[in-house]
């Protein structure tokens, strides 16, 4: 016991503000609380109640005023709390009972679930509670930043959009991403209602995913949903939880809205780069025009906003608004709420369960707005037909709708509003008619997204998924347990697409029409039907003797298929606009009726042997071995089967006697180690050996009419194509302090990816593909560890427990090519051994020019990287560092080594991913605080990432950021962050901007309040009487705020930057909302 | 150990599970294995789609040259150390997909059992097979040949060296006549027939005779024959195809029309007097190019006919307008008036109406650099958003097997008057022009042509240097703007040609220019700090906004800054890209000039 620890544990009491008081004409109550070994506890909370409160010391003694006849509480986090009602004794001992739900708890591994204190493994468990609160829509949401090592991302904002899941990084070159399974068979995060997750298990190395073999190399995540409690028999539950809420954009919104300024700079920049053109040929007068309208945020009736007069012989519009795009597109704030029932509860023989969900979420389009729809349905049942059979169902429903206007693909919708819409556009002409194209020049307005808003291109994906698992459990004699399941899901997706004709006016009076590209009239329905089946069929045997051997064997086999099948139907020239069946395709001009179908199907399956040992000697010493031996049918006989073993141990430090004097404040010590092999079967390809004539594609080169139909060739493949292999060191260190109030867990790891499936040995380019035969030839090393540290107490504050926590996860990772056929590491072949996964290679800038003097000195030839460059350098361009001196800025021999004045400057992976999270609760007050984020992680922003670049894209941007003019470099401005204004310089690699350099290199790393809640359950004896058992009411508040001070920009949220480099995607979300959970 | 285990797993798995390998078979349903496909027509055809994407498309129209210029020069033009030897195939042109197609299916037709069909498709592939390496000749000179798929373990052929030039010719005709005698002889607009075999025989022959009379620094290879065997064989080929072909030009729509439709009929079934091959676009089927767009918007490039080509049209009297006083100094009105007719159904001059407006549009310097604007394939204005163009692009024609027909004769110094008057003067008559006399043109060979102030011809010599000059002058009117130019001058060896200014339409000074004379103002040039005020819907600084020639006055230079050279000893053909010759060991050798560093 070091006087640090009683210092820390002082500090921390007087950090909190809480301290025991005297109270005049009681007696004190003295006392030693010890654990049922004996073994003193310090740091019980000692609580008399309507009274004060103590804690007890290193050696589990206390002292607090008491009066005769009060209750006393005796609490501490991982025991059982003690109640007494003292009746004038002196002294007072106490006992207490370890809780076993901590350190004995049980955690689901693959076929089977373990003590906790028994793992060797690498696995972090989620528990529902630390889900409840989240607002976010979907299970794989709310994991992220809640597992170290566990890195969740998204490709896009919009409502329903999943989760993308890895576990510790890349896993291979060739992607690959984690099995889910929901109870035990495979599904997807997506499907769950969050109410429905007991505990979701994340298994992170191979030695506890080598039980799935193949199938587990990217790691294993494993879902437990609740069923009816046992416990509570005889008594039906029922809880409702119920939201509602909205969402609002994380980023700023306020984009230009003077159509003077819109016009103006993107004339400028256009100009620039076309000399003596304009981009909208806007007179001299017109701009008057637009800028005695500058402070004009509505119409003013003197000063309308579209002028009708005489051009070119004609009535013609003249626009003159200031249109704020984004509002009259989007909405900020969109509605969203959800609703979830639970039945549960246990007969003798029955356990029951039966939940359903609902969940709503608007989008952000404005006028005919995008809507997500979401319905979950859950019986689990679970019958004893005998004492030694149990029969199980557990029946699961989803189904889920977006819909929304537009072009297919909602994404794509957001991405033409970002051009060629000037604020001085209005949103429509006086007569209603959509503005298209415009007197200024060729360019239509937004691709025609105004037509295609109109509430007659509708779309909509549905999914719905339909899985059923039957179990049974045999358990003939003690000890012996026979489990077998089958699975059956069914995935059916329906896509329906509608675009019709688009009519639009230049010309008062005159109604023009467009009916090609995405204008054509026609109805595209699509299904794409997924069946999976499983089976397992698994033996447990469970023995110990002589009270030290414990031993677990257990062995099975699994059988899985998967079966996809597409169809695609296209009905052209649709009788009606806004009734969409196929039965109403109509007829072209020569009476026709026109369609076009497709199919496809894919089909896969595999089988994997497998077994474990367990065996722990007094639960200090632990051992388990697993193996799998997997074929799939991806490959060819011979090179089919992979085998996946791994052997884990486990040395439970604190349960040696030389531990003892330790125990009283250092309760757990457990050192474990893993290696195993796991092979990967995950690649794009199901019949990646097999080469084929695809019949499905269309020809470009027409005869004359519709498309001919074009038969192609795949590739080559190589005959000796296998797996992948992974093999996986893990060792991890889990500590207890203080009865487990703190805990400090930490993994560190070493990953080899073997053989990975990549081009073979470079041919010549006379072998007529573009590369060789995928070989299995490339080597992938990552490396990382993972931290997590928690603190949990609590204390009587105001004659209540303040219950309050704190824990923070940390996870970091690099990695490393370790093999790839490469030897000259050029960088066209995009990898080279010993490559540092994800660096970013670009040029060092030297500042900006700031006198034409200085730009006309500098000799350095940069013409590769200034090829819009007409007319020399000049003031405000960038000065490119000619690092090697060769008097030219290029990349040498574009190899390693040899690569001029390329660089490294930076790397794209993200580093120091951390999560905080804060909890407290107090007299049914209760708060949570989650902060999320990464360290950093380097991104150069994409060519044509317009919400970045503006118009040094392109010289057309709808949206430009409103200090923008205060931006770039002038005369006025020579400190300005970007350089002078020049269109398109942003748009290849061979231009200034487009070209990755580290003046514009931007560090994304980011700290998010990923979720706060506050709630209130209301008092017990209150909600009694209404015969409620829970009543709480919460708020939620999900993706609140970010802090990025990295990112060189307002507009652009740094999760979005993470995933889509141009950013022409729907906008990342955050969540407001207000709940109420009942239990009766 | 770990085997132990795996042997011990194995043995239990045959126990329990005998069979598992066959219940792990699976094959694709939804694809066809390439042993049980290839053996009908409907297939082969399919198949056959792939080959016909090497006809080229937008290519057909934009063009980067001496004839045609846009707002930034092609490396080819700027030459000198901006032209680099590429670092991969893909990069370079050195690309070889497009002939194992071609292979793949001429190894798999024996699967097809009808004799009629495979003759077919076996011709159709060895057309390709000859347009593919055409392609590839003119561009690299000797390369592999290749007649079957080549094994990814097949180290020998892929490190197979350049066959020679001679080698390479000899297949192609041996191809290309296996072809002509076996493609069917009815004509079809967008399918390969034995006419389309011809032209692209008579187009290569003339490629290679030209190309080994000017290009004497080359070794062509053992027994190689000279010029003259090719041009002889492209006129004998040429003058078949004139006599059993029945192709005519197109002459609808007269002389100030005709040559004007070929480029604006939106499907070229409607030519097929004149049109051999065509490539058919339909936006109805999404497939589309970018013609109106590219000729009318300001992001294109800007592209517009050089002064050089305006300049070398005769006059509609048949006389040389570049022998008029003064013909440099004119403006726009006066010095398009009274030309060759072909000269207005080219470029935008007075008088011109966007196809189905009645409004007269003037040249858009916005649009295009040199102020000549072209409008061949520029359409109907709803053509003109990006991505909405759809009228079918000529890559046959019939003019041109006329033109290889009166320039394999003069190169080979046996034309006479009766070989013009069947070939460029029938080209004349369409559009009204007077006949090219044989004597005439020899008896006075046009300074203009051979002025190397601007850019004109250096190496034509001899008796019939006059016909020969204007029959470049009748290829170089008549085809321009076809994706013929550059390497026309690639086989003249002409290359200097690009050394010459680049220039554009004449402005005598600042003030406003109403160009097409309708009364309307179309450019303001000014020199002061402001633009002053003026009606004209462009306004540009002159020195900054647009350069001319003479400081304040002169031609419109758009490339006055930027440098350029041709280097004889290198350019007339592409570089070897450096990662093949590594993946070779120097099997290939590069080309003369082109230094890679590289030693094996």
């Amino acid at each position: 016991m070091t006087n640090l620890t009683k210092a820390l544990i002082t500090f921390l009491l007087l950090l909190l503000g809480v301290a025991a008081w005297a109270q005049q004409g009681d007696y004190i109550l003295k006392g030693v609380v010890k654990d049922s070994d004996g073994q003193p506890l310090p740091g019980v909370a000692v609580m008399v109640r309507g009274g004060n409160s103590a804690i007890t010391d290193l050696d589990g003694s206390y002292s607090v005023k008491v009066q005769n006849g009060a209750t006393v509480d005796f609490a501490c986090l991982g025991f059982h709390n003690e109640t007494v009602v003292i009746s004038g004794q002196p002294v007072l001992d106490i006992v207490m009972k370890e809780e076993t739900t901590m350190l004995d708890e049980l955690v689901v591994v693959g076929y089977g679930s373990q003590k906790k204190t028994n793992l060797t493994g690498a696995v972090s468990v989620v528990k529902a509670d630390a889900l409840q609160d989240r607002s976010a829509l979907d299970v794989g949401h709310m994991l992220q930043g809640s597992v170290p090592g566990l890195n969740i991302t998204s490709s896009s904002g919009r409502p329903g959009q999943a989760a993308s899941l890895n576990i510790r990084g890349l896993n291979s070159i060739n992607g690959g991403s984690p099995l889910v399974l929901i109870d035990g068979a495979e599904g997807d995060l997506q499907f769950l209602n969050p109410a429905d997750v007991e505990t979701i298990s994340v298994i992170k190395d191979a030695a506890a995913a080598a039980i799935y073999g193949a199938r587990g190399s990217a790691g294993v995540i494993l879902v437990t949903t609740k069923s009816g409690n046992k416990e509570k028999e005889g008594r039906a539950t029922v809880s409702y939880s119920g939201r509602v809420g909205f969402t609002a954009p994380t980023t700023s919104t306020d984009w230009e809205t003077r159509g003077y300024n819109s016009v103006y700079l993107n004339n400028l920049f256009w100009e620039a780069y076309s000399p003596g053109t304009q981009y909208a040929t806007y007179t001299d007068k017109d701009m008057y025009e637009l800028w005695i309208r500058r402070y004009d945020v509505t119409e003013n009736p003197e000063r309308p906003w579209v002028v009708i007069d005489q051009r070119s012989g004609k009535d013609t519009y003249n626009y003159y608004a200031n249109t704020d795009w984004w509002h009259y597109l989007y909405n900020d704030i969109k509605p969203t709420t959800s609703h979830t029932i639970t039945l549960s509860g246990a007969t003798p023989v029955i356990n029951y369960l039966v939940s359903g969900g609902y969940t709503y979420e608007q989008g952000m389009f404005r006028e005919n707005p995008d809507k997500y729809n979401r319905f979950n349905l859950r019986v689990k049942l679970s019958f004893e037909v005998t004492p030694w059979l149990r029969i199980g169902s557990n029946l699961s429903y989803f189904n889920s709708s977006y819909s929304y206007p537009g072009q297919s693909g909602i994404s794509n919708n957001f991405a033409k509003s970002t051009g060629h819409a000037l604020a001085s556009y209005p949103t429509s002409n006086p007569d209603g008619s959509p503005v298209y194209l415009t007197q200024y020049n060729g360019y239509t307005v937004m691709d025609g997204l105004l037509m295609l808003l109109d509430g007659t291109n509708v779309n909509s994906d549905t999914t719905d998924n339909l899985s059923e698992t039957l179990d049974l459990t045999i358990t003939p004699f003690k000890g012996f347990t026979l489990k077998a399941d089958y699975t059956y899901t069914l995935l059916y997706k329906r896509y329906l697409n509608r675009a019709v004709n688009g009519l639009y006016s230049t010309v008062p009076g005159e109604i023009e029409t467009m009916e090609t590209g995405v204008f054509e009239d026609k109805l595209t329905e699509q299904t794409n039907t997924h069946i999976y089946r499983a089976a397992n069929v698994f033996a447990t045997y469970e023995h110990s003797w002589n009270d030290a051997h414990n031993l677990k064997v257990m062995a099975g086999v699994n059988y899985e298929t998967k079966w996809l099948k597409d169809l695609t139907a296209i009905g052209y020239n649709m009788y009606s606009e806004t009734l969409n069946d196929l039965d109403l395709t109509g007829a072209d001009n020569d009476g026709n009726k026109r369609t076009d179908v497709s199919g496809g199907q894919n089909e896969y399956k595999t089988t994997g042997y497998f077994a474990r040992i367990n065996y722990d000697y007094m639960g200090k010493y632990l051992f388990e071995a697993n193996a799998r031996y997997d074929g799939s049918s991806r490959f060819l006989r011979g090179s089919r089967w992979v085998f996946s073993p791994s052997v884990s141990l486990g040395w439970r430090i604190s349960e040696e006697n030389f531990f003892s004097p330790l125990k009283g404040w250092w309760n757990n010590a457990k050192l474990r180690a893993s290696f195993g092999q796991l092979g990967n079967q995950q690649m794009s390809s199901y019949y990646p050996a097999i080469r084929t004539i695809d019949t499905g594609g269309k020809s470009t080169y027409l005869l004359g009419g519709s498309n001919p139909s074009l038969a192609t060739i795949s590739a080559p493949v190589s005959s000796g194509l296998t797996w992948e292999r992974s093999v996986q060191s893990n060792i991890g260190l889990d500590l207890g302090f203080l009865q487990s109030r703190l805990e400090v867990s930490a993994e560190a790891y070493i990953r080899d990816t073997k053989d990975m499936l990549t081009a073979g040995e470079p041919l010549p380019a006379t072998y007529g593909y573009s590369s060789a035969p995928k070989e299995n030839v490339a080597d992938l090393r990552t490396m990382g560890y993972e931290l997590s540290v928690s603190w949990k107490d609590s204390f009587n504050l105001g004659g209540s427990p303040f219950h309050y926590g704190a824990s923070v996860l940390f996870s970091d990772y690099v990695s490393y090519i370790t093999r790839f056929n490469n030897p000259d590491k050029i960088f066209a072949k995009n990898y080279w051994e010993g490559m540092k996964y994800g660096d970013i290679w670009g040029y060092h800038i030297d500042g900006l020019f700031a006198t034409d003097e200085e730009a006309a000195a500098y000799t350095v030839d940069q013409s590769v990287v200034n090829d819009l460059m007409t007319g020399g350098l000049r003031a405000g361009d960038m000065k490119f560092a000619d690092l090697d001196g060769s008097g030219k800025i290029d990349k040498g021999n574009e190899k390693v080594g040899d690569s001029g004045d390329w660089i490294v400057i930076g790397n794209s992976q993200p580093r120091y991913n951390y999560g905080i999270n804060l909890n407290a609760s107090w007299k049914g007050f209760d708060m949570a605080v989650f902060f999320q984020g990464i360290g950093k992680m380097d991104w150069y922003p994409a060519a044509d990432a317009r919400s970045f670049w503006g118009p040094f894209a392109r010289p057309y941007v709808t949206f430009i950021p409103r200090d923008f003019h205060t931006q770039y470099w002038t005369e006025e401005n020579p400190d300005a962050y970007f350089p002078r204004p020049r269109g398109y310089v942003a748009m290849n690699t061979n231009r200034e901007l487009g070209i990755a350099n580290d003046r514009y290199l931007q560090n994304i790393g980011y700290l998010r309040l990923k979720n706060l809640t506050f709630g209130y359950t209301l008092p017990e004896k209150l909600t009694r009487k209404a015969s409620i058992a829970k009543l709480r009411v919460y708020f939620s508040g999900e993706n609140l705020f970010y802090f990025a001070p990295g990112l060189h920009s307002d507009y652009i949220d740094p999760e979005m930057a993470m995933t889509q480099g141009n950013l022409r995607v729907y906008p990342w979300q955050k969540t407001f909302t207000f709940g109420i959970d009942i239990t009766l | 150990m770990k085997k132990i285990l795996e042997t011990l797993f194995i043995l239990i798995a045959g126990f329990t599970f005998t069979g598992c390998d066959d219940l792990l078979d699976v094959v694709p349903k939804d694809k066809m294995s390439p042993d049980t496909f290839f053996d009908n027509e409907t297939e082969l055809k399919a198949f056959s789609m792939n080959f016909y994407g090497m006809f080229p498309g937008t290519g057909l129209y934009i063009a980067n040259d001496d004839a045609y210029t846009q707002l930034t020069l092609s490396d080819e033009m700027r030459g000198g150390a901006i032209r680099s030897i590429p670092a991969s195939a893909s990069d370079g042109g050195w690309s070889w997909g497009a002939l194992r197609n071609v292979n793949t299916m001429l190894d798999y037709l024996p699967q097809c059992e009808d004799k009629a069909v495979r003759t077919h498709y076996e011709a159709l592939a060895r057309f390709f097979r000859a347009y593919f390496y055409f392609e590839k000749l003119k561009r690299f000179g000797d390369v592999p040949w290749y007649d079957t798929q080549v094994g990814s373990t097949d180290t020998e052929q892929l490190n197979r060296p350049r066959d020679s030039r001679e080698f390479i010719m000899g297949k192609m005709i041996e191809d290309i006549d296996f072809a002509i005698a076996k493609l069917p002889s009815t004509k079809s607009t967008y399918e390969v027939t034995r006419w389309t075999a011809m032209a692209l025989k008579s187009r290569f022959l003339l490629f290679e005779g030209t190309f080994r009379k000017y290009h004497t620094e080359f070794d062509y290879g053992q027994g190689a024959h000279d010029a003259k065997w090719y041009l002889d064989l492209c006129a004998e080929t040429s003058a078949e195809m004139m006599a059993t072909s029945g192709y005519t030009l197109h002459t609808d729509g007269g002389k100030n029309g005709a040559y004007y439709q070929l480029f604006t009929t939106f499907n070229a079934t409607e030519l097929t007097d004149e049109v051999i091959l065509a490539r058919n676009y339909n936006l109805t089927y999404g497939v589309y190019h970018n013609s109106n767009y590219t000729m009318n918007t300001g992001s294109m490039g800007r592209p517009g006919m050089t002064k050089k080509i305006v300049a070398s049209y005769l006059m509609a009297d048949g006389t040389r307008f570049t022998d008029k006083m003064g013909w440099e100094t004119m403006n726009f009105y006066d010095e398009t008036k009274d030309r060759d007719p072909r000269l207005a159904q080219a470029i935008r001059t007075p008088g011109y109406k966007r196809m189905g407006t009645e409004v007269f549009s003037a040249p858009d310097l916005a649009c295009s650099i040199t102020g000549y604007q072209p409008i061949k394939y520029v359409t109907t204005k709803d053509q003109d958003v990006w991505n909405g163009a759809d009228i079918d692009l000529i890559i046959f024609r019939y003019a041109e097997v006329l033109l290889n027909y009166a320039e394999a004769k003069a190169e080979a110094g046996s034309i006479n008057q009766e070989d013009l008057d069947k070939s460029v003067n029938l080209l004349r008559d369409r559009v009204g022009m007077p006949h090219l006399s044989l004597s005439a043109a020899n008896d006075s060979p046009d300074g203009f042509l051979t002025d190397s102030e601007w850019g004109g011809y250096q190496n034509v010599t001899g008796n019939y240097a006059g016909v020969i000059l204007e029959i470049r002058r009748e290829r170089t009117v008549e085809l321009c703007q076809e994706g013929l130019r550059y390497y026309d001058i690639m086989r003249w060896k002409e290359g200097k040609t690009f050394e010459a200014p680049i220039y554009g339409m004449y402005f005598p000074g600042a003030g406003e220019y109403d160009l097409d004379g309708d009364g309307s103002k179309d450019i303001l040039l000014y020199t002061t700090d402001e633009a002053p005020a003026g009606t004209a819907p462009l306004k540009y600084k002159i020195g900054t906004d647009i350069v001319l020639s003479g400081g304040n006055s002169g031609f419109v230079s758009p490339h006055a800054t930027t440098d350029r050279t041709w280097n004889e000893g290198r350019d007339y053909l592409y570089p070897i890209p450096i990662d093949e010759r590594s993946l070779t060991r120097g099997a290939l050798k590069q080309n003369p000039g082109w230094d890679d560093g590289l030693t094996f």
